[in-house]
């Protein structure tokens, strides 16, 4: 006797299934457009609000012009240096594709310098356009401090970038040496941190500006360093974080800040390369460099990540290490050191110095100069 | 708060009248005010009230016209029993209505605006649509706040309910239904538990169902006695008192019950 087989009713609902993914689908979006409206009215796209309003005005008030690429000039003071050629294909590809969505904004300067739109003109010159459209605005006062505002928070800056714009922007508005600048913000943020006050300092980033300079003041800090942490501030930027990310970048090796905007090697990654210094090998710059390029190449073209990118480092390091000659001692790296800033003291330094301190200094060097032959002897 | 639930199948013979009738009965005799209405061109329902075939001015043709002036041609059910249900009666003159509604600008939303221009106070109001998938339950699809799927539990109608429910999401979305009607559940209907198909297809269903959020109440038995008490124009609760298929309207009866909440106190208008 066979079994009778249950009507199988499992698929008949299929169909039924889909149109209720379907309707939740449906659902699902009008609540994220409800939302994003809802996010709008509220204004938060703070980054593309201000760029928003700036080209709906400048369309109402200037027309849209359509200008020969060969009376652009890119602008000198554009945070961003860094156009690598894949950024540009697929700048390229857009424009190929969709035309030009927004008009690039130029000033009247002389020439037509590009004030928002470099990629844009860079991809259409690639691409063998014309013209592009544009509008044509006059100069704006603190044309960096604008043109840093509107590509500091965009993501694909790169933090080399970042940093040498922010320490332009810095030295251009305190008065204070360029240079100087990386060493004031991180002496001030170690000291904030040790005294557990780092935080105060971060809760400002959304304060008022007048806020922020109470805030500041409050805290007690020099003058070079509260006008540093304010302009930071001022820019919505965390103190805390440029001084462990994006400062870091302006010590690199040259070879390393080539790859960043030539080859598109990343921030940490860099970091971790320039470990394999002349100082950690033991080696001559020459030979330290010839070293390094050959592993950012690696990292670069295997596409390594960070976590990789240390492993290899420290590789090389350890291997090279065990290559060169046997370390000498802790002991004797002292003896060395000593040795070497003996050396340094010049019979200059020593005429100028006082007398106390040299009768205290001669003192010493017989002390020791007894310690050393005594040693010797039992050598 | 007032339900409005369509009874709809595509398929023939599922139940839908009887039903239909049951809960109108079942709900007044919990005290709640019921308003009937026959979409069905066939006009089963006046068989299963005992009334006569009504002229067709006194049908929902006359209510679905641009002339409608807010007088609902209601009738008394089972007046010597009860004064909660009375119906809108169906008939053929509906299949006209059906074929002026495709031309007609608000065609599908016609029965929801004349239920908004001209509002009913009972508590529940059953649609009982033709077993089709045309104009006339799309209309009612778009009356309602809830919708009830009766179901013989043979592959057949299985199927069928299975695109019923396909043309229930796709018209939701649709004809902008919001919110939309909500489906109420599957009543399995004619069940023969000494039917193997039956028993397999009544322990699966719920199973199907339950992954689209959709209930399954308890089936009504298969009983002679529906045919019988159908033929004196009786719901069985009065044909035959004390029948044990009585029982199996209960669970969604009280379902309905609690959604409307407490009875309507104003009094609901019971006759033309």
């Amino acid at each position: 006797m066979s079994t009778r087989k249950a009507p199988n009713i499992n698929n008949y609902f299929s169909s039924a299934q889909k149109e209720l993914q379907l309707s939740e689908a449906e659902a699902e979006i009008q609540r994220l457009r409800a939302e994003i409206e809802e996010l709008r009215a509220k204004g938060s796209t703070e980054l593309e609000a201000p760029l928003t309003a700036l080209r709906e005005q400048l369309q109402s008030e200037s027309s849209i012009l359509s200008i020969p690429l060969d009376r652009i000039e890119p602008n000198p003071e554009q945070p961003r240096q860094t156009f690598l050629p894949e950024s540009i294909d697929s700048m390229s590809r857009s424009l190929k594709s969709d035309g030009q969505l927004e008009p690039i904004i130029l000033i009247q300067r002389g020439d037509l310098v590009i004030f928002d739109g470099e990629r844009r003109w860079r991809s259409a010159k690639a691409l063998g356009w014309e013209s592009l459209q544009a509008v044509v605005i006059p100069e704006p006062v603190a044309l960096h401090r604008k043109a840093l505002l509107t590509s500091l928070h965009r993501e694909d800056l790169n933090p080399l970038d970042k940093a040498e714009a922010i320490v332009r922007e810095l030295a251009d508005h305190t008065g204070l040496d360029a240079p100087s600048i990386p060493r004031i913000l991180s002496t001030a943020v170690r000291r904030l941190n040790k005294q557990g006050r780092m935080n105060q300092v971060v809760e400002l980033m959304m304060a008022t500006e007048q806020e922020q300079q109470q805030g500041l003041a409050a805290i007690g800090l020099d003058e070079r360093e509260q006008s540093v942490l304010a302009l930071l501030l001022d820019l919505q930027l965390n103190p805390a974080s440029i001084d462990a990310n994006i400062f870091p970048m302006l010590s690199l090796a040259v070879d390393l800040k080539v790859a960043i905007r030539s080859s598109g090697l990343k921030g940490v990654h860099a970091m971790c390369l320039q470990k394999l210094s002349a100082k950690n090998l033991r080696k001559t710059e020459e030979e330290a460099e010839s070293i390094r390029v050959e592993i950012t190449q690696k990292v670069i073209a295997e596409k390594l990540s960070v976590k990789e990118a240390r492993k290899l480092v420290s590789e090389v390091m350890s291997s090279l290490a065990a290559s060169s000659s046997t370390p000498p001692l802790p002991a004797a790296k002292q003896v060395l050191k000593a040795t070497e800033s003996l050396q340094k003291l010049s019979g200059e330094m020593l005429a100028k110095a006082e007398a106390s301190f040299l009768r205290e200094f001669q003192e010493l060097l017989r002390q020791k100069l007894a310690e050393v032959e005594e040693v010797l002897k039992q050598k | 708060m007032q339900i409005r639930l369509a009874v709809i199948s595509n398929a023939g013979g599922s139940g839908k009248t009887t039903l239909s009738v049951h809960l109108a009965y079942e709900l007044g005799q919990r005290g709640f005010n019921v308003a009937l209405m026959d979409l069905d061109p066939q006009g089963s329902q006046t068989l299963f009230c005992g009334l006569n075939p009504p002229e067709p001015e006194q049908t929902l043709a006359a209510v679905l016209t641009d002339k409608f002036d807010g007088n609902w041609p209601l009738t008394p059910c089972w007046s010597e029993y009860t004064d909660r249900v009375v119906i809108c009666q169906g008939g053929m003159v509906l299949t006209q209505t059906a074929d002026e509604l495709v031309l007609h600008k608000r065609g599908a939303y016609l029965l929801g605006d004349c239920l908004t221009d001209y509002p009913l106070e009972h508590d529940l109001i059953i649609f009982d649509c033709p077993a089709t998938l045309g104009p006339l339950p799309l209309m009612a699809l778009a009356a309602c706040t809830h919708l009830v799927v009766p179901v013989q539990l043979e592959p057949k109608s299985i199927q069928g309910s299975a695109h019923l429910l396909e043309w229930y999401y796709y018209h939701c979305r649709h004809l902008r239904l919001k919110p939309s009607p909500e489906v109420l559940g599957f009543v399995p209907s004619q069940y023969d538990s000494r039917k193997a198909v039956h028993r397999q297809i009544l322990e699966s269903l719920p199973v199907q169902l339950k992954q689209m959020n959709i209930r399954v109440f308890p089936a009504i038995r298969n009983s002679a006695e529906f045919v019988n008490a159908s033929g004196q124009g009786l719901p069985i609760h009065l044909y035959r008192k004390s029948h044990p298929a009585l029982s199996d309207f209960k669970e969604i009866a009280s379902h309905l019950g609690n959604l409307i909440g407490k009875p309507n106190k104003k009094k609901a208008k019971k006759a033309s």
